[in-house]
């Protein structure tokens, strides 16, 4: 923790303070002017060029009426639950990980991991649209081999869904009440990189000690995960879980090369982030898409605020 | 050791800052040619990634670099899905290139502010056309389509030089329709191709080879299913009325839907629904999810006999695909269609088709002369021959012999005017939402024509009501501007009465201002008539 | 105040031991670390290479902007100019000093050009349309009579009609009216007519009204001295009465007047000829539907509707309505195509 020191003292060393002036100049025009320009423009009608008419608080009163805005919500609330299970394999990796006993082994499991970073994000999702496809794609050949869409056409016919049809390849991206469930699939098995690495810097903080102490109290592997494990790296855990939810609030990039601009079918996979998008690019209401901007942003501040203040980890 | 490393670092730093800033220099101040003259570069933009388009291009620019040394024409290819996005980007920002393909994403705004007008170039002859019969013949009556193609018709003025033509065509597959059919005979007809895709879904069943009728995807699939919806639309287009409605008035068409001349259950609307369906079920399952290039690679790998798409695909089609293939137009039902007859008039003129791949000249230009130098050239018909011959599309100047691979795709002059479509421009975003998202009600194995009419029945006229106010909003705008417009031209006619120019234009200018008032003046019309209609159905 | 524990800010010492002495007795002469040097010449770098560019992109905008002889502010002609180009910005700017600088009609004709150009300047605020409006009165109380006079009260009716946010019809009606009475000879004054036309025939509530409005809008065709002010007027009377179905021999003999004033665009001229042929053919006038049609087809070789035309003309027993459709033909393809339906 630094020393507190006078202002006086502060002013005498400002020569120092220069140091900052770029990156603060950096920040201050790549993050806080596009932010302050969006805030500025969602009080105007604003098709995107130079002719803008101010409307004071329009926008924000139609955001009150856009149901679509709100249903959008619903899905991405689906989501952000969805993605909470899904942090749950990449802790399960790093575990495995950290508990090799062989540090080449770690490092060489730390490569694997790593490595597949190197493959853009847009291939990924290129990749995955390909597995959806319904007449070529992975994932059906492997439902149809295995049986599982026998299975799925069976139960389908209990309930009478109307989704899974015997002799119909499943149009994944094509119905809309497989859309969520495509979302959610998507990514399968959710390791992600980043998350493992971080995972994995907190339990290499964890002392041999506690392990041995462990040991020597008879302790299982699942309990030693469950109680020593977990507890002690619930700051990463915590951190993660800020980033997913920012994350999976703002984006809208899976959603709009995998469905469109229109949401897909029925619109189920539409989020706010890519409402903004269509009010934007294909309504022309750039001035409504930013309104809609700040309202995400408030939203998510106050998450974000609400995790700070309850998440607590206790240290 | 601590001080020579750093101070070897700190030299790297400084070398590559200086090497960056001096390429900076050259780039901002300009490159030298051999003279000492200042190398001049034009950028050039466009989406058309499309096979032999880019070719094309480099051919011309070389072709023209070698008559202009001094001058350097980049091609910037920018992919389709992102190009709007980067046109505002780049026109918004000021850092436009010099030559942009328009026509997507450019707003009646973005060409007033960003675009320099073309229209004093397009009614004076063309230099490049110096030694042929166009030599004094003014550019726009060079084009087929009298330049129609580069011209604005809110703003009055030509914004681009269209190089190209396009149309559409089902494409097939001959080695395979050889096999499956045992003849190359092509469908003339939508009773033809009909029985042809219920003959291939038997060759699947049968032949042990699954292969897909007509390839669709989200981009593909709508040319054909709109092709057919309108041929039920063409007969009541021409009884809507008022007198002299030959084509498909958008405003007029509103109209008539508000006063219930047609609807979601009028007999055409319902016909041309069932078409889309009918038509739909020949496709493969789940491809309004796929991608054009998904549906072209199905067709190019012979899993699919058939896909519909234009002539710009032509090129790219040929250059994957292993088979020999044919292009026809679209096959309409024919009158004698026990079903789908009665509300044909006939096979679509394709006459007034306009000139494509328009390229407009920013105002951001530094070197505007040589651009348009550069467009001039172009546009002239030797370079639009070698056009044609490199990239196989069509040429957009009147005497340019087309590729033989692109003859199947000429335009067909003699034909009516096809009908309405169910929801009209594009512009109209939400209602096209609301289409989009309940579409697979309509193609998909458990739809039908019913629930899709009935999804969308609720919020139709609601979500047009929106659209309509939208559309107003920017037809208002556009009279602003253009009344600040008159205002100058008037008072720079009334200045100079002897300049003939300056008195065209404000002739021009204030026909053109009355027949958008008459459009603000309908467009307010149609919208009282919308208010009253979503009365009327939410009682 | 606490006292400072100097075993725990050894770090704190350290640090200070190579930097300059706050006590301003013995503080050393300014002593610039290299890491620190090169940063700030690196801003430096940046800021001068960003000036210089301004400064390159300012001389070239110099060089490149249109002459203005002495460098005194440009003129009423040269700012209008400007507006014709869609450089309202630049144009509004340049009025407005020159509105301040110059004196008699000059500063009228600024004046005006301000007031015109604040209707399209961006952001489009109340307090420019204000300012906009405010400047029209202005010009009016001085001289309402005059050119300029003229244009400012068009421009105020403009502004009623639709600029501003709610539209104000009925008080653009009003000047529109005084614009007949005092603007004949005027083109851009004589535009009031079709403007009128425009908003009586939209506010008629039966077909009736529609009507007697039209006839009665009409009278001031015979008062306009301009071509293009009849022109408009009887435009908008025409196609205005054709598309909300009123009386059709009122709605053919004032389409028939617009066409004869003449229309310079194709895109206006081609649709108004189709729509007098057809209204003649529905009205029987058999011998006006062919004239017209055949007027279409001898001035437009390329246009979508030149076939259906055509194929009404040879019902109408015309045969000789000039050459087919002048695009390339459609050659014989490698493979068979399919035939046009019939």
């Amino acid at each position: 923790m630094p020393l507190p020191i006078s202002a006086k003292k502060a002013l005498l060393e400002w020569k120092l303070y220069l140091f900052i002036v770029p990156s603060l100049f950096a920040v201050g025009l790549f993050s806080y002017f596009p932010a302050a320009s969006a805030i500025y423009h969602s009080f105007f009608r604003w098709s995107g060029g130079d002719v803008k008419e101010f409307i004071g608080f329009d926008n924000f009163t139609a955001i009150l009426q856009d149901h679509v805005f709100w249903n959008s919500f619903i899905t991405i609330g689906i989501l952000v639950v969805a993605n909470v299970f899904k942090m749950i394999p990449s802790i399960f990796l790093a575990v495995l990980i950290h508990r090799l006993t062989s540090d080449r082994w770690q490092y060489w499991y730390r490569v694997l991991v790593v490595l597949p970073m190197i493959v853009p994000g847009l291939v990924t999702l290129f990749i995955w649209k390909f597995f959806f496809d319904p007449n070529f794609g992975v994932l059906n050949n492997v439902l149809d081999a295995t049986g599982i869409k026998t299975l799925l056409v069976s139960i389908d016919g209990l309930f009478n869904w109307g989704i899974f049809q015997a002799g119909i390849p499943i149009a994944w991206l094509g119905e809309p009440s497989l859309i969520v469930p495509s979302l959610i699939i998507w990514g399968f098995p959710w390791i992600g990189a980043v998350g493992v690495l971080i995972f994995l810097a907190g339990l290499q903080s964890i002392g041999t000690e506690v392990y041995e102490a462990a040991d020597l109290d008879g302790v299982t592997p699942f309990q030693k995960f469950l109680h020593i494990e977990l507890p002690l790296i619930m700051t990463q855990v915590r951190l993660m879980f800020v980033l997913m939810i920012i994350g999976t609030l703002q984006g809208y990039g899976l959603q709009f090369l995998l469905l469109g601009e229109e949401g897909g079918p029925g619109g189920k996979g539409m989020v706010p982030g890519l409402w903004m998008f269509n009010r934007a690019f294909l309504a022309g209401e750039f001035g409504y898409a930013c309104a809609l901007g700040l309202f995400l942003f408030v939203f998510i501040l106050i998450l974000t605020m609400i995790n700070n203040k309850y998440v607590r980890v206790d240290k | 050791m601590e001080r020579i490393l750093n101070t070897i670092g700190l030299s790297l730093l400084a070398l590559c800052f200086v090497i960056s800033l001096s390429r900076i220099a050259m780039l901002n101040f300009g490159e030298r040619t051999e003279a000492g003259d200042k190398v001049i570069e034009i950028r050039m933009a466009h989406w058309q990634l499309e096979g032999g388009i880019r070719t094309a291009i480099d051919a011309m620019a070389k072709e023209y670099m070698k008559r202009h040394p001094g001058v350097r024409i980049t091609q910037i290819p920018i992919p389709e899905r992102i190009y709007r996005n980067w046109l505002i980007t780049q026109l918004v920002g000021g850092t436009a290139p010099d030559i942009i393909q328009v026509g997507m994403g450019s707003t009646d705004e973005h060409m007033a502010r960003f675009f320099v007008p073309l229209t004093d170039i397009a009614q004076k002859p063309n230099p490049y056309n110096k030694g042929n019969d166009f030599e004094n013949t003014p550019l726009r009556d060079t084009f087929f389509d009298g330049m129609l193609g580069g011209f604005n018709q809110n703003l009055l003025e030509y914004y681009g030089v269209p190089i190209s033509g396009h149309t559409t065509r089902l494409y097939v597959n001959l080695d395979l329709l050889e096999e499956i059919t045992g003849s190359k005979n092509l469908p003339k007809t939508y009773e033809e191709l009909l029985a042809l895709t219920k003959q291939v879904d038997d060759f699947s069943q049968n032949g042990g080879r699954q292969i897909i009728p007509i390839a669709g995807s989200r981009y593909n699939s709508p040319i054909l299913m709109n092709t057919l919806f309108i041929s039920q639309t063409q007969k009541k287009m021409l009884e809507l009325g008022p007198p002299g409605t030959l084509t498909e008035n958008a405003a007029r068409t509103t109209e008539a839907l508000f006063e219930g001349d047609w609807g979601l259950d009028s007999h055409e609307v319902r016909s041309g629904l069932g078409l889309m369906r009918e038509i739909a079920e020949e496709m493969q399952p789940g491809f309004m999810q796929v991608t054009r290039d998904d549906a072209s690679f199905y067709f190019v790998q012979g899993r699919a006999l058939m896909i519909v798409t234009g002539s710009w695909d032509a090129t790219s089609i040929s250059q994957q695909a292993g088979f020999p293939f044919a292009a026809t137009q679209i096959p309409l039902p024919s009158k004698q269609h026990p079903h789908y007859g009665n509300n044909v008039v006939g096979i679509f003129t394709e006459a007034g088709g306009t000139a494509g791949m328009s390229l407009g000249l920013t105002r951001a230009s530094k070197h505007p002369e040589v651009a348009t130098d550069f467009l001039l050239f172009l546009a002239g018909r030797e370079t639009n021959q070698l056009f044609t011959n490199t990239s196989k599309w069509l040429p957009s100047v009147l005497g340019v012999e087309p590729d033989p691979q692109a003859k199947p795709f000429m335009m067909q002059a003699e034909g009516y005017n096809p009908g309405f479509p169910l929801v009209g421009p594009s512009g109209r975003a939400d209602t096209n939402r609301l289409i989009a998202n309940n579409f697979h009600l309509l193609v998909g194995p458990s739809g039908s024509v019913e629930q899709f009419v009935a999804a969308i029945r609720p919020n139709f006229i609601p979500y047009l009501l929106i659209d309509l106010e939208r559309e107003e909003r920017v037809i208002i705008q556009g009279i602003q501007r253009m009344d600040v417009q008159l205002a100058a031209l008037a008072e720079v006619a009334r200045s100079k009465p002897e300049d003939a120019m300056a008195q065209a234009k404000f002739d021009m200018i204030s026909a053109a201002t009355s027949a958008r008032d008459r459009t603000a003046y309908f467009q307010q019309h149609l919208i009282r008539k919308a208010k009253d209609r979503v009365q009327q159905d939410s009682k | 105040m606490p006292k400072l524990d100097l075993t725990l800010a050894p770090p704190l010492l350290d640090r200070r031991k190579g930097m300059a002495s706050t006590c301003r007795a013995d503080r050393k002469p300014f002593h610039i670390p290299t890491p620190w040097a090169a940063s700030l010449l690196l801003c430096a770098l940046f800021l001068g290479l960003g000036l210089g560019e301004k400064l390159h992109a300012q001389a070239k905008e110099t060089e490149n902007a249109p002459p203005n002889g002495s460098q005194s502010p440009a003129t009423s002609l040269e700012n209008w100019e400007m507006a014709t180009i869609f450089l309202f910005d630049e144009a509004h700017k340049n009025f407005a000093k020159a509105a301040g600088l110059s004196q008699g009609e000059e500063a009228r004709a600024s004046r005006l050009g301000e007031g015109v150009t604040l209707l399209t300047i961006q952001p489009r605020t109340l307090g420019n349309l204000a300012r906009s409006q405010s400047i029209f009165e202005e010009l009016i109380s001085q001289n309402p009579k005059d050119a300029t006079g003229l244009a400012a009260r068009m421009y105020l009716a403009r502004f009623y009609e639709l600029h501003v946010s709610p539209q104000a019809p009925e008080k653009a009606k009003e000047i529109y009216e005084g614009l007949l009475t005092d603007g004949l000879g005027d083109t851009l004054a004589e535009l009031a007519a079709s403007r009128l036309a425009l908003i009586d025939l939209y506010s008629a509530d039966s077909p009736e009204s529609l009507n007697d409005a039209a006839r009665k809008l009409a009278v001031h065709g015979t008062k306009l001295r301009t071509s293009i002010g009849r022109r408009a007027l009887y435009s908008n009377l025409g196609l205005t009465l054709n598309q909300l179905r009123g009386d059709k021999t009122l709605a053919m003999e004032y389409l028939i007047a617009a066409e004869a004033e003449g229309l310079p665009m194709q895109q206006l001229d081609a649709p108004l000829l189709i729509t007098i042929a057809a209204l003649a053919e529905e009205m029987g006038d058999m011998e006006t539907a062919k004239k017209y049609y055949s007027l279409f087809t001898s001035r437009y070789k390329r246009d979508t509707r030149r076939y259906s035309v055509l194929k009404k003309l040879e019902k109408l027993g015309v045969t000789d309505a000039g050459p087919a459709p002048t695009h390339p033909a459609p050659e014989t393809a490698p493979a068979p195509q399919a035939q046009p339906q019939s």
